[in-house]
Order: structure tokens, then sequence, then C-alpha cells
């Protein structure tokens, strides 16, 4: 089996941690992965604020990126959704290029699902010894239907005492552009998630998708409250 | 008033987001209920969806069948292009019919289309009887929401708008507050010559029509005046009274959590000729009012089907901050954000298809499968294009920065240039933590901090060290 | 506009709805009827058994002693043989020394403002809602079931179904639609919650409704509820 890593452009340009405490979990793992080097991204910025056309475009180098590719793993819930529910989409019907851009939709997953659901292991030998709670980003939910997953892997993880967020699943506020030009409904949507993890005591908020976490990390600084937002491959990569 | 104008006051208005969140966190514990009782939920809703589309199909069809057998039972239908065709209709009726006193029950198209102020101005005042309606008839207000309109005004709201317009002892208890409608309304029942209700279906094999509610004042403003109206947008059809076993049982679990509400009225045709009760005369005037747009519009004619059952409102993290009335007409929710546009154009801000985060909470309770997210997506799609209408000034400088951003990531070499010379003015804005970024980022930065600019990408960083691995 | 339609939907094939699923299991008449008055009760109506037409008689007495009743108005629709209503109007006007005939064919403001209790008879109730089903006709169905603030229904045990499907075929077999400008489904008293969410019964329909089922056939085996039978035996004060 051998894996390419799409690292999506948030986390290669904002948060590389995040992808290195991915490589690092497939490290311990022995499972080997390359990195085509000609991606860039999945397109769903310009395709959510209705560009089609330069997300198609956008689109069209992250399938010529991956063609090769047997296994496509990212760090991310949304961006993974992007591929498999849009992106063939953008290319006409019938046309080779959407043929390309189904079979590789096929090929993608996102990081807890093809730990779980591929590699078939939940244990990846993390230790992580702090109380955290989880945040179900909505499009790995509602879009892809992962919501055992990162859960089943959280539980393996050493030490941690993990407790359920009341309304995991509500949306915490990012959207994309959304966070930029509404954020005053953004913020009150970020602060009632906040305010919930905070209350369930946990010293960490875990979430999947770069975007959730960016929006919450930045609004716990902004309003310096007791509480750190980490990804997934984060806690799972600790030991 | 751009919304994020209205939304802003709306947010500020804690007490409000505090009763509305309240109020639509019940409603949905209940619909939980409900639902959780009938384990061919899923199954009905894909049976619900199919009827839906298969008779908007052929919707033609069912509008002619539909008139025909309304007529045979004695009643008459009108048809109305648009909004103040409809409202004309109407006057001609009350003219025709020597009415002075109207009585309305709930229903959301005649909102739509303006019928109170435009009967206001003819001399009519219709009187809103729905408890809720009421209570924001003598407010002077819109309704904030499709199944309880009143949802945004607590019971001293009431009993204080009760106490100074109606001039009565000022009390806080609900129940009293409906005691007094009640006998208020009584009066207007019996005195009234015409009713006007909505609909919430209407069936084509029978002419019938299907009026769902709680209260009973439906019931009686179809009962009691001698002329009745009914209101109904062209989609409200469905083919058989079959059909309506499923929408009746999707309905009123998804909306308020009953496994059925306490009224639900089938009324064909005006009373017989040997009834002893009931209106001598039934009109249904079919309402377009684009509609028949939506219809031809591939993606929009899946947001005919809603069946205006208010759960995607009760479960949009959105509606439950800014409310009802930041979304500018009837509709409210994410519902209200695709029929806003298609049939409130000149009062539904332009940019509502985008104040949404696309999660999708609201496509997983509708009870008819909408696609409503994808419905958004489409919308966001012809606001930047101008496939149907003018493109605003700020979405095309929106449309260039997008085709840019494009243009940088369309190839690794860009991409690469482009991420350095942001990370360089990153670096210049900020030391641990970028606390303002420039326009047309600052919305950003307005409620939170922008990430420290990381020493380098993770690209670049596998480039220097961390190569490919093999194991 | 039609045409509008027509040229809107034009090119717009879809298939229908899959075929309904096969009849849901049969339900045994005795759990029907359990089921319709737990669900009757949650939607806060009164619900008692009587045996007979008789049995239901007495319980109507029982009742209009309870509320200290004066002015009855009776729905003459709906009743069939051998069930006689001018036995029901015999029973009220002793209950009540009024006539039941005395707001008949008076104003529906009249009505409105006197008459306190309305006895219809209901064609089916609906027992996964707890539902009853009224239907207009000659002789009422309509207001009296809906001004006075007490409706008292009749419906026969035998007349209970399972499903809301099940009592739309029903009622299109009878042609019903037809022959009824108004078919009522009606599940409790009248409410409203439009002020804070908070439940308040009886609005503008009635207040309080009591649902008297009527075992017409040699009674079937029911299961609890004993105080319903017990209730309904003459005699026995209610």
């Amino acid at each position: 089996m051998r894996v390419s890593i799409f690292v999506t452009c948030l986390v290669d340009q904002f948060h590389p941690e995040v992808g290195h405490a991915m490589l690092a979990v497939l490290d311990r793992l022995g499972i080997q992965y390359d990195f085509p080097r000609r991606q860039t991204c999945c397109g769903q910025p310009a395709f959510n604020t209705g560009c089609v056309e330069e997300a198609a475009r956008v689109a069209r180098q992250f399938v010529t990126s991956f063609a090769e590719s047997e296994i496509i793993v990212a760090p991310s819930g949304s961006c993974i959704d992007m591929v498999k529910a849009h992106v063939p989409s953008l290319f006409a019907a019938g046309s080779p290029q959407r043929q390309q851009a189904e079979r590789v939709a096929a090929r993608a997953h996102e990081f807890s699902d093809f730990l779980v659901n591929v590699a078939k292991v939940t244990d990846v030998g993390g230790r992580f010894p702090h109380r955290l709670t989880y945040h179900d980003s909505c499009h790995l939910l509602r879009g892809l239907g992962i919501r055992e997953e990162p859960r089943a892997l959280l539980a393996q993880v050493r030490d941690a005492q993990i407790v359920e967020l009341p309304a995991s699943d509500t949306c915490c506020g990012f959207g994309g552009t959304f966070a930029v030009r509404y954020p005053a409904i953004s913020g009150e949507m970020g602060r009632e998630k906040l305010r919930r993890a905070v209350q369930t005591g946990a010293e960490y908020l875990v979430a999947c998708d770069t975007g959730c976490l960016m929006h919450l990390r930045g609004m716990i600084a902004r309003e310096a409250l007791p509480l750190r937002a980490l990804h997934l491959a984060e806690v799972l990569a600790a030991q | 008033m751009s919304i994020d104008a209205t939304s802003r006051s709306a947010l500020d208005d804690d007490r409000l987001r505090g009763l509305l969140q309240q109020v639509t966190a019940r409603l949905m514990e209940k619909r939980a209920a409900a639902v959780a009782e009938v384990p061919e939920w899923e199954d009905l809703r894909e049976r619900a969806r199919a009827i839906k589309r298969a008779t908007l199909a052929s919707l033609d069809g069912y509008l002619i069948e539909f008139e025909t057998h309304v007529t045979e039972r004695g009643g008459q239908v009108h048809w109305a292009a648009d909004g103040a065709d409809a409202c004309r209709i109407v006057e001609k009726i009350a003219a025709a019919n020597h009415v002075r006193r109207v009585v309305k029950s709930k229903s959301m198209v005649s909102e739509e289309i303006g019928l109170n102020a435009f009967l206001e101005q003819a001399g009519l005042k219709a009187v809103e009887t729905d408890f809720g309606e009421y209570i924001i008839q003598v407010a002077g207000e819109r309704p904030s929401h499709i199944i309880a309109p009143a949802i945004h005004k607590s019971r001293a709201d009431v009993g204080r708008l009760f106490a100074q317009k109606l001039k009565i002892g000022y009390t806080d208890d609900p129940e009293a507050l409906a005691a007094h409608a009640r006998v208020a309304l009584r009066g207007e029942f019996c005195a009234a010559q015409m009713g006007i209700s909505g609909a919430n279906f209407g069936v084509a094999a029978t002419g019938t029509i299907v009026i769902v509610e709680n209260e009973g004042n439906a019931r009686l403003t179809t009962t009691l005046p001698p002329v009745h109206v009914v209101l109904m947008g062209i989609e409200k059809l469905v083919p058989s009274v079959g059909d309506l076993g499923v929408f009746l049982t999707l309905l009123p679990r998804n909306a308020t959590g009953q496994a059925m509400t306490s009224y639900v009225s089938f009324i064909t045709g005006p009373r017989r000729p040997d009834e002893r009760s009931g209106p001598g005369q039934l009109h249904v005037v079919l309402i377009d009012n684009g509609r028949i747009r939506m219809l031809a519009d591939p993606i929009m004619r899946d947001v005919l089907m809603c069946i205006r059952c208010g759960a995607c409102q009760n479960t949009c993290p959105v509606y439950g901050h800014i409310g009802g009335h930041s979304y500018g007409g009837v509709y409210a929710g994410p519902i209200g954000s695709l029929l806003g546009p298609a049939l409130e154009p000149r009062t539904s801000p332009p940019d509502l298809p985008f104040v949404s985060t696309l999660c999708g909470a609201c496509a997983e309770v509708c009870p008819v499968k909408i696609d409503i997210p994808g419905a958004l997506l489409y919308l966001r799609w012809r606001a930047m294009t101008g496939a149907t209408e003018k493109v605003l000034p700020h979405r095309r400088l929106q449309r260039v920065m997008m085709r840019a951003w494009a243009g940088a990531m369309a190839g690794p070499r860009r991409y690469g240039v482009a991420s350095r010379l942001m990370a360089i003015a990153l670096r210049l804005l900020a030391r641990g933590g970028v606390r303002r970024l420039p326009r047309p980022f600052h919305g950003w930065t307005e409620i939170r901090d922008f990430p420290a600019p990381p020493g380098r990408s993770f690209r670049r960083d596998l480039k220097r060290g961390r190569d490919e691995r093999s194991k | 506009m039609i045409a509008g339609v027509r040229r809107a939907v034009s090119a717009w094939r879809e298939n229908g709805p899959p075929p309904a699923a096969g009849p849901a299991p049969r339900v045994s008449p005795a759990a029907l009827v359990d089921r319709f008055v737990a669900r009757a009760e949650a939607a806060e109506a009164f619900v008692s058994i009587a045996s007979g037409f008789a049995g239901a008689l007495q319980r109507i007495a029982d009742i209009l002693f309870e509320l200290d009743a004066r002015q009855v108005i009776v729905s003459d629709d709906g009743w069939e043989p051998p069930w006689d209503v001018a036995r029901l109007s015999d029973v009220i006007e002793e209950c009540t020394m009024r006539p039941t005939s005395s707001l008949h064919d008076t104003s529906a403001a009249t009505i409105a403002k006197f008459a306190y209790v309305g006895v219809t008879a209901a064609a089916y109730g609906i027992a996964d809602t707890g539902t009853l089903v009224v239907c207009s006709g000659p002789a009422g169905g309509r207001i009296e079931s809906l001004l006075p603030p007490v409706h008292i229904a009749l419906l026969p045990l035998s007349r209970v179904v399972a499903s809301v499907a099940d009592v739309l075929a029903a009622l299109e077999r009878d042609r019903q639609f037809d022959r009824s400008s108004a078919v009522t489904f009606i599940t409790g008293p009248s409410r409203t919650a439009d002020i804070e969410l908070i439940l308040t019964i009886g609005v503008h329909g009635p207040k309080q409704l009591y649902v008297i089922l009527v075992n017409d056939s040699p009674p079937p085996q029911l299961r609890g509820n004993d105080r319903h039978l017990h209730a309904a035996r003459p005699g026995n004060g209610g």
C-alpha cells in the first residue's frame, strides 16, 4: 500500500505541524507515502463562493497531480468532501477529465477514514495524557459520514481522557469565506462552540479540519480562553 | 440594508437570541422524539420527495385536474400571475359580496403578496386569527418564524402589548392571554363576511384543500363566514388523497414534534346544498408570483417541494443567532435564503445565499430532502457570474480576486511564489499572531487572531530534510 | 398560466414514487383500541369505553352532570342505526332540562355565545395518532365540534383503524370527499404554544374533548384499562 499525501493549502501554509504529525503516524505504522509535488489546492474556496470556473481550473490541477496515486490521504474533511462531492461535476459529463476526476475522487480519503477503514487500525501508538473533547466538522460528518472513526482513534490514545462535547455536530462558524464576510455571526457561533468546550473541563478541543481549528484557535487567543485546539493528527502523533 | 448590518443588530439583542435558541432547541428535541417513533422515517422522506418531484414535473396537468374538481363541487378557481394580481382578485371577491369585515387564518403566501396592507388601503381590515399572527398584527410586526410567528416575543412582551394596545389589565399568563384572544376573536369570526385562509396541500384528484392547525382558528375562518377564499401557491398540489398520508405523517412531527396536530381540515367545495353550516362560496386563488420561473430552473424546482415545516430554521445555527427579521421577508432560515431571492426579490438581501456556512444541518432534517446547500451554491454562482441577474460591483471585485487566486493555485511554481509573498506580507504585519489583517480580509481579525506565519511551509520542509520515505 | 407551467416543465421527466410498502402487519382490534386510547389521552382528550349505545348515553349523562351543562347542541349527522339520535336528545334534555333543539336553527353567533357542549358522531378513529374523523353532512358536523368549549364524540370501536394511510383509504372508498364539504381530523382539544412555546389548551376550538368509544359488538378482550369499562357501567356515577 502506498499513500499519496494531499497536504491541503491551509495546512501547507499555516499549520505544517499537522502535516508532519500525519507523517509521523504513518511512519509509526510503516506505511509508505509520497508527496506529489504538483499539488496545490482542491478549489473549495472558489467553489464555495460561486466561482465555479475558477474552481474548475484549480481542480484540474488537483486531478492531474493525483492521477497516478493509488490512495490519497488528506488531513481535512472539507477538502476530501470537495474532491468527492463536487470536483468531478466541474468537468463535462462523459469527458475523459470527468472520468479521471471520478477515479481520483474514489481513491481520496480523509486521514481518520484512511486509518480506520483502509489501514484498518485504531491504535496508532499515541499517548496524550490530557482531557480532551472532539468537535465534528460539518463536511466530515454530513458530507463524508465520518463520525465514529475519529472517536475510535482517540479512544485508543493512551492516558487520554475523552469527554463528549454537547452539540458536537453544530457548526463552529468557520464556513470558509463566511468567517471573513460575516465575522459577527461567525464569532457568535464560535463563541457558543467554545463555551461548550470549556464547560466540559477539557484542556484540548480536537477536530479534523484546519479551517475549523484556525477559526476556533483565533478566537481562543483573542478571548484568552482556557482551552487549546489541536488537530487529530497531532494528538495521534504525540507520545 | 445589508444583511451584515441587520444581523449585527439582531446579534446584539441577547434576549431575542436567548428566546429564539430556547424555542428552536425545544422544537428540535420534540421533533427528534416524534421522528424516533416512525421506523420508516427515511423511506417516507424518499417517498415524499418522489411524490413532490413527480407532481411538479406534471404540474400543468394536475392544476387542470384540481380546477376541474373544485369547480365540479361548486367552488371557483382564480389564477393570479403575481402578488398584485392575487390581491386584486381578493378585493373583487370582497366587493362582489359586499364584504366589510374579514378574518384570516395563517397563510405565508398572503404575507408574501402583502395582502393585508392592500386590503387595508381598500378599506378592509383583515383580522389575523392565528394567536401568534394576532399578536404580531397587534404589534405591527412581521412573523419571524414559519411555525411560531411571535417566537421573538416573551410572555411579558405580549402582556405589555395587550395591556397597551387592547386596553386590558396586564397579565403575562399565556392561558389568560389566549383566553382573551379567544373572546376577542369570536366576535370577529361571527361578524365577518369573508374568511381568508392558506392551504398546506391541495389534492388534484378531488379538488380538496387541506389545512393543518392546532388552534381551531382556521376551522372557524373556513366555516363561519359566508365566503371562503383560499390563497395557495401552485406548488402545493399533490396528486391524490392517498399521497397525503405521507405528508400528514412527516409534517406535524417535523414541525412541532406532534404525531398529529389538533385539527386537519379537508375542504372540498363550499357547503353542499343540504349542509347546515359552512360557507356558501369557496374561491381558490392559485398564485404564481415567481413559482413558474423556479419550476423552469432545474435546481430551483427542488426548492418548490418545500412543505413549510420550519425544521430547517429550527436547526440552523445562523438563523438561531440572527432571527427571522434579518432575512428581509416572510421566509426565513435556510429555505428563506432560497425562497426569498426567488419570490421576494425586492426585499430579499442580495447577499442572503452567502450567509451560510453550508453546514448541511438543514438538509438532514428536510422532510422532502431538498439539497439546500446545493441550491445555495447555485445561487452564489448566479450572483457571481450574472447568469440570470446583474452582478453587483463588489461581487465583480471578489471574482477578480478569486481569478487571481485560482491563477496562483493553478500550478506549483506560481503557488510557491504566491505563498512566499504571502508569508513575507504576514511577517510584516505581525509578530506572534496577527491582530489586524488588511482589507478585504479584515473581517477575520475583527473577532479572532490570525496565526503567526510559520517558518516554512510543509512542502518546503519536506524538500529540505524529509524526503519521500520508504521503510 | 397553465401554458407557462407547461413550458417550464416541458423537458422534465420524473419517475413516480416507488410503490408503497406492503400492507402493515395486522394489529388486533384490542391492540388498536389500546393504542388509540393511549395516543388520544396523550393529546389531552378524555377517553372512555362504553358498552353499546346505552352505555354511551349513560356516559354522556355523567359528563353533562360533571360539567353542570345546560346548553347542548347535537349534530344530527353520522348516526348510523341502531344509534338513535332521538334517544340521545332525550337523555340530554333530561340532564340539562333544556331541549337540544333550542339552539338548533339559531345563528352561529348565538351558538357561539350560548352552547356549552357539542355532541357528534365520529366516522373513524386513527390508532397511531389518537385522532377522530368527523364529516360534515346535512345535519351538521362542522360547528358542533368547533364552537362550544366542550366536544363529546362517539366513535364505534369497530371504526378504529391503524394509520393515517388506512383512514384516508377508507374515506376515499366511502367517497367522503365528494359527499362532505368538510372532513375534519380532530386530535385532542385545541391548543397553542405561540408564547414562548408554553402549551395552552383551549384557544379557538374546544377546550375539552371527550371521546366515547362505543363497544357495539361482543366486547373484545381488552388488556388493562379496566377503569374505562368500569366508568361506563350504567349506574356507576362516572
